[in-house]
């Protein structure tokens, strides 16, 4: 035996030799070719090829066959065993029992059960009969294999493959059958007879799967693909129609432009057009990922022209990102365990609340980090438990806190969810690489500041340290929520004025949620940023987009894990005679069962009242309200004053004039024709200059020594008058002013003011 | 530009490098079936397979007595211990011949009369007086698991794979700073990279505790005789041909070895495996392959200096960044390969606690602590080994290295007392002596002989373990603690400056 000289077109006859022997080794498992058919092939094909290679075929062939056939009820010889016809269903029982019981190896259960799922109208027309005979395989008596999984008793790849074998309703049923009557002591359960004789597969049968090997294969797997999930589809894609539609509608114009929108959207302009972080000083106020995106979005989207940077765009960008999270969030509702209904529900809750109608179409990093959370979640749920989702999952929890610092208040959270999910033989790696990549990846926020030089606090530049104890602990605090007379309830007050429903709904079911081991983890995250919202401090008012998933994922997941325990088992359970009442006793429940021949439980009647409570309470109270601000969104335009605005002053200000203007503003301005040259000191535009720097930078100070009288334009909004102690320039370049021409009314007008005469 | 793009580009690589040896360190446990797979089954099918076991033993008398001890009470029913020792070498000899004829059915002894002396020419010289199907390799410092050979034959049935490579385990992480890193490596090469290799069809065999079909092996001519690995060699010759192996890694069956007693012979050893590598490299075996397994198959052999260049370019690459004040983005991208070096780190000290958990020890701070620390100085010495291994092969020095064996790794049987206490401190304090002249070392022989055979007596004798063993009788004890008194009488007369302890022995 001459191994060494082999060459490699012998080599590659020897693979193929071992295929062919395979493929005539499957077809007889299946009961495709007689014995005496195969054995004339299997001669054949050893006779064909030469020597040892042929020997070894032979021998494997006879070993693979050998192990194949006291499972088609055939002893050693190949005759059939007594009884009729081989009960195929009764050999696949008898796989999937020593399969469970560990005496069949993966690779023999594999070969065989491959096999015998090779004859698909074989497998049809018996899942057929077995479904004629056996109602209650469909329905909830059978525990989905899943959980019997999880409890223990079958191994993973068990209820796997006998899910995955093929995704048809018939044959689900069929094998959800066997693995119903699987005891832990190996010993078949008394179910049903099953039928004796089944149909033989008629001789020239082709398997579709080697059909679809020829012809149209990708397409076929693409539609069987597709009619296998019809279901998810079916309710996936209504749903994130639904939402696009509700958050799409009006989108540009309807909540007014918030004040951090321009300053992200300027920042984001910075980092395409000049390769910097912010037109100003980078102050390490947030972690600059957010606006990186956002950068990295427009430019992505204008590749066929030039970038135009605006808050429409920044609002288009933030429809995307709410899509992708209402997706995440239904994922993440599935694989927490949830039914298709109840995740309907918490998306319907997190994505159509008026809560998230509001602040999801704001350019804010929170609508940002919560994706990256959510994507961070979805990960850490990885069902078949891949090491690498945990990595991702940690990456993308950096990405998160890289986006917006608060969320790192998230943390025990998702490390719970990890934890609780992570499969025990290999938790400890899953834990180490998502810490080690999130740690990592976080790191680079400090590394850059460290190579910037600016770490630490000192004389002559900003510092993460500075501002990080800044943010934390000097800044002025909006007052304890609880205060009535506090920026802080105002606050409150206006989340619970959009919407009170699901906040408060989730807030009363928190501890509820905390039992329930699914919801455990986002019990953890609300309570947390509630706890914060409560502490006295500064209260940022977008601090409840953090909230709303995780409270939508405890409302639903509570009113899911209530179904699942108390009321789907009504729905389920058959009449048992124990139940019914002694004659002579009348009750409501022996009235409806001598009306209806049939007796709920008693229980049922709490469950049911609850039922009606909470949809009448939906259908009353909730339903109207949140119709009223579905028709605000879609029909009132309340960017009308900042749009004209601008464009007059687009029309009608000199290029030459100097302005003090807001973020949005000093955007348009410069992306319209305004001057954006750099200005030494690390800023752009010697004319339009935005307020915050005036009394912040001093690059922009000694630029403009004078104060407000270098200036002769100042375009006051309402931010701008909300601060006068922080900004002390522009207010008082506001006070020495006259008015040009107003915008809008009220408190959220527009002024236009001119400060000096030189230019009209 | 051209220089930042080289930067960029350097450090790409660099983290390229990182991120596979983070990648095959975890494939183990890329899922929990993945895990289970590395596994040997339960115990169910019944030996059809018949095993010869080569023990290739040179100056090991020391440990040699013990490792066949155990090796004899596999519970496999067709097995041969094949015991080669060099015609020079009376000493070991002598020990193997008496535990031949204690079981004349089980061992034999053979002679090696080749002239410069190495592993694989032993192996050979073995080779052919082989009887079993499948012939398998021992080193002569090993415990072995009664229970291996059964479950190896075993998966020989289950599987069609012509090679079966059990685990290897180090377990004296607690000697030195240096064996909690070597005993990682091991845990980690064993329990996970090496399945990886095994899947992809290219695989350096390790020497020990591997098992292949006799007739494979003789078809290919046995061993490379000039190799210094010739482990690896055999390895990527049988993967260059096809060879299905398969790697089965389970705690309580991985053979037992110890770490090399010295950071000197720690060099040498590595020394040794990298001039072997590059001896691999050059014979050229691995041309055969497909292209996706050539690539795999060079950038394993040569594995040992890309990761000292990477070390040493780390540094390097850092620096020059930081002084050259390249634009803030430029340095970022070289912090890059941090992220898989770090995350290396955090996982060896998860593999710490999860090898104390297999192995029932109980890791301590200062275990963490060293292996922390031990990160940079075990890299250098890697690095100075791999340097040394090419200065060796471009002058031609070629000759065998040995490791010197002081069964630091036997653990006592249950009754641990004074005994015990007062071997561990003789051994541990002779290992730190430099290795002596054959001619002065003969007193230190022959007490190092009577101290294993304590040890290997302790092991069976049943006034000392609760499960009596056959074989052992108390003449034989009482001879071998006669010989350690006289022993221990010359070793004070003619090593002076040496501490005598009173080894009154008898337990």
């Amino acid at each position: 035996m001459s191994i060494i000289e082999k060459s490699d077109g012998q080599r590659r006859a020897k693979s193929e030799l071992h295929a062919a022997v395979n493929d005539l080794v499957l077809r007889r498992a299946s009961g495709e070719l007689s014995r005496g058919e195969y054995e004339a092939r299997l001669r054949a094909l050893v006779s064909a090829s030469r020597g040892p290679a042929g020997e070894r075929a032979k021998r494997s062939a006879e070993r693979r066959e050998g192990r194949a056939r006291p499972w088609l009820g055939e002893n050693q010889s190949g005759d059939r065993l007594a009884g009729g016809g081989v009960a195929l269903h009764e050999a696949l029982a008898r796989l999937v029992r020593q399969r469970a019981s560990g005496r069949v190896s993966r690779s023999d259960y594999e070969t065989v059960m491959l096999a015998v799922g090779h004859n698909w109208q074989y497998l049809d027309s018996l899942a057929t009969t077995l479904a004629d005979d056996a109602p209650e395989l469909d329905g909830a008596t059978v525990l989905p294999a899943h959980s019997q999984r999880r409890s223990g008793r079958v191994p993973a790849d068990v209820s796997q493959a006998a899910i995955t074998l093929d995704r048809r309703e018939a044959q689900r049923r069929l094998l959800r059958g066997f693995l119903t009557r699987l005891q832990p002591d190996a010993e078949a359960a008394p179910g049903r007879a099953v039928p004796e004789q089944i149909a033989e597969p008629e001789a020239d049968a082709e398997p579709i799967a080697r059909r679809a090997r020829t012809r149209f294969a990708r397409l076929r797997a693409l539609l069987r693909w597709v009619i296998a999930t019809r279901s998810e589809i079916a309710v996936q894609v209504p749903l994130i129609a639904g939402v696009s539609v509700a958050h799409a509608l009006n989108m540009l114009h309807w909540p007014a432009l918030n004040f951090d929108e321009g300053t992200y959207m300027v920042q984001a302009w910075a980092v395409q057009a000049h390769g910097i972080l912010a037109p100003y000083t980078y102050s390490y106020g947030h972690p600059p990922l957010g606006w990186i995106v956002i950068s990295l979005w427009t430019w992505a989207t204008n590749l066929f022209g030039p970038a135009t940077y605006s808050v429409d765009g920044g609002r288009e960008f933030m429809f995307v990102v709410g899509i992708v999270s209402t997706w995440l969030l239904y994922v993440l509702a599935r694989r927490l365990g949830m039914g298709r209904t109840f995740a309907a529900v918490a998306v319907v809750l997190f994505a159509l609340s008026p809560v998230a109608i509001y602040f999801q179409r704001l350019v804010l990093l929170d609508n940002l980090a919560v994706a990256w959370t959510l994507a961070a979640f979805v990960l850490a749920l990885t069902p078949r438990h891949r090491l690498w989702a945990y990595a991702g999952s940690g990456a993308c929890f950096a990405a998160a806190v890289l986006s917006k610092e608060t969320i790192l208040v998230l943390l025990p959270a998702l490390m719970l969810l990890a934890a609780q999910h992570a499969d025990q033989r290999t938790r400890r790696y899953c834990m180490t690489i998502l810490g080690s990549f999130f740690a990592l990846l976080l790191l680079a926020y400090p590394l850059y500041a460290t190579l910037k030089g600016e770490l630490v606090p000192g004389p002559g530049h900003v510092s993460l340290f500075g501002e990080s104890i800044l943010q934390l602990v000097t800044r002025t605090a909006t007052g304890s929520a609880l205060d009535p007379q506090s920026a802080a309830h105002g606050i409150v007050a206006f989340w619970l004025s959009l919407d009170p429903w699901v906040l408060g709904a989730a807030l009363l079911l928190c501890p509820i949620a905390f039992v329930y081991r699914n919801t455990r983890a986002a019990a953890l995250a609300f309570a947390i940023q509630v706890a914060i919202v409560f502490r006295p401090g500064y209260l940022p008012s977008m601090y409840v987009i953090g909230l709303l998933p995780f409270a939508a994922l405890i409302v639903a997941g509570t009113a899911d894990g209530f179904w699942r325990r108390h009321l789907r088992p009504w729905f389920v359970a058959r009449a048992e005679p124990r139940h019914r009442v002694a004659p002579g006793r009348r009750t409501w429940r022996s009235l409806a069962y001598r009306a209806t021949g049939w007796l709920p439980p008693a229980r049922v009647s709490a469950s049911a009242l609850v039922l009606g409570l909470v949809s009448s309470v939906v259908i009353g109270l909730v339903a109207p309200a949140w119709g009223r601000t579905y028709q605000e969104a879609a029909t009132t335009v309340a960017d009308t004053p900042l749009r004209s605005a601008e464009e007059w002053l687009v029309q009608n200000i000199s290029h030459h004039a100097n302005l003090i203007v807001s973020d949005e503003i000093y955007l348009y301005l410069v992306q319209h024709g305004f001057d954006a040259s750099p200005v030494s000191g690390g800023f752009y535009s010697r004319t339009v200059v935005s307020y915050w720097p005036l009394d912040y930078d001093p690059a922009v100070q000694r630029a403009f020594p004078d104060g407000w009288r270098d200036f002769d334009y100042i375009v006051s909004t309402q931010p701008m008058r909300d601060t006068p102690v922080l900004t002390p320039t522009a207010t008082r370049a506001i006070a020495h002013s006259r008015l040009v021409i107003r915008f809008g009314q009220g408190r959220q007008a527009i002024e236009i003011r001119a400060i000096r005469q030189v230019y009209p | 530009m051209l220089l930042y793009s080289v930067y960029i580009a350097v450090s790409l690589l660099l983290g390229a490098i990182a991120w596979t040896s983070l990648a095959w360190m975890l494939h183990a446990w890329r899922n929990p079936d993945s895990l289970m797979d590395t596994r040997l089954d339960e115990d169910v099918l019944e030996p059809r397979n018949s095993f010869s076991l080569i023990v290739p033993a040179r100056h090991e008398e020391a440990v040699l007595e013990a490792t066949l001890s155990r090796l004899v009470t596999s519970d496999h029913p067709a097995f041969e211990v094949l015991v080669v020792v060099g015609h020079d070498d009376p000493t070991t000899r002598a020990v193997a011949e008496r535990v031949a004829s204690r079981h004349p059915d089980l061992v034999r002894v053979i002679v090696d009369t080749n002239a410069p002396k190495n592993k694989p020419r032993a192996l050979n010289t073995a080779l052919p007086h082989c009887a079993g199907s499948i012939t398998g390799v021992f080193d002569a410092e090993d415990e072995v698991h009664p229970a291996l050979l059964r479950r190896i034959d075993q998966r020989f049935q289950r599987t069609d794979a012509e090679v079966v490579q059990a685990g290897v385990q180090l377990m004296n992480f607690r000697s030195s700073w240096i064996a909690v890193r070597n005993v990682l490596e091991y845990y980690f090469w064993f329990r996970s990279r090496l399945h990886f290799h095994a899947e992809h069809r290219f695989i350096p065999l390790g020497g020990n505790t591997v098992f292949v079909r006799t007739d494979l092996l003789r078809s290919v001519g046995g061993w490379d005789p000039d190799c210094l690995a010739e482990d690896c060699e055999l390895g990527v010759r049988l993967s260059s041909l096809g060879v299905r192996t398969v790697v089965v890694y389970q705690p309580e069956l991985a053979t037992r070895e110890e770490c090399p007693p010295s950071l000197r012979a720690f060099a040498r050893q590595r020394t040794r495996w990298n001039q072997g590598f590059l001896q691999t490299l050059s014979r050229g075996y691995w041309r055969r392959l497909p292209r996706r397994q050539r690539a795999l198959g060079v950038y394993t052999l040569a594995m040992p200096y890309v990761l000292a260049l990477a070390w040493l370019l780390i540094p390097v690459a850092i620096g020059t960044a930081v002084a050259v004040k390249a634009p803030v983005q430029i340095t970022l991208i070289s912090f890059l390969p941090a992220i898989p070096t770090l995350s290396i780190l955090a996982v060896e000290l998860a593999g710490l606690g999860d090898f104390c958990r297999a192995y029932g020890e109980r890791p301590s701070l200062r275990d963490y602590a060293r292996l922390v620390l031990g990160l940079l100085p075990y890299q250098a010495v890697l690095a100075f080994a791999a340097a040394r291994a090419v200065a060796r092969e471009v002058r031609g020095a070629r000759g065998w290295e040995k490791t010197q064996h002081l069964g630091l790794h036997l653990t006592p049987g249950d009754g641990e007392g004074r005994l015990d206490g007062h071997l561990r401190v003789l051994t541990g304090g002779l290992s730190s002596r430099p290795p002596l002249e054959p001619a002065e070392d003969e007193p230190v022989r022959v007490l190092l002989r009577a101290i294993s055979s304590i040890h290997a007596a302790s092991l069976s004798h049943p006034q000392i373990r609760s499960v009596p063993r056959p074989g052992t009788d108390d003449a034989a004890l009482h001879e071998m603690l006669s010989g350690l008194d006289g022993a221990l009488v010359g070793l004070e007369r003619n090593l002076p400056g040496e501490q005598s302890h009173n080894g009154h022995a008898r337990s």
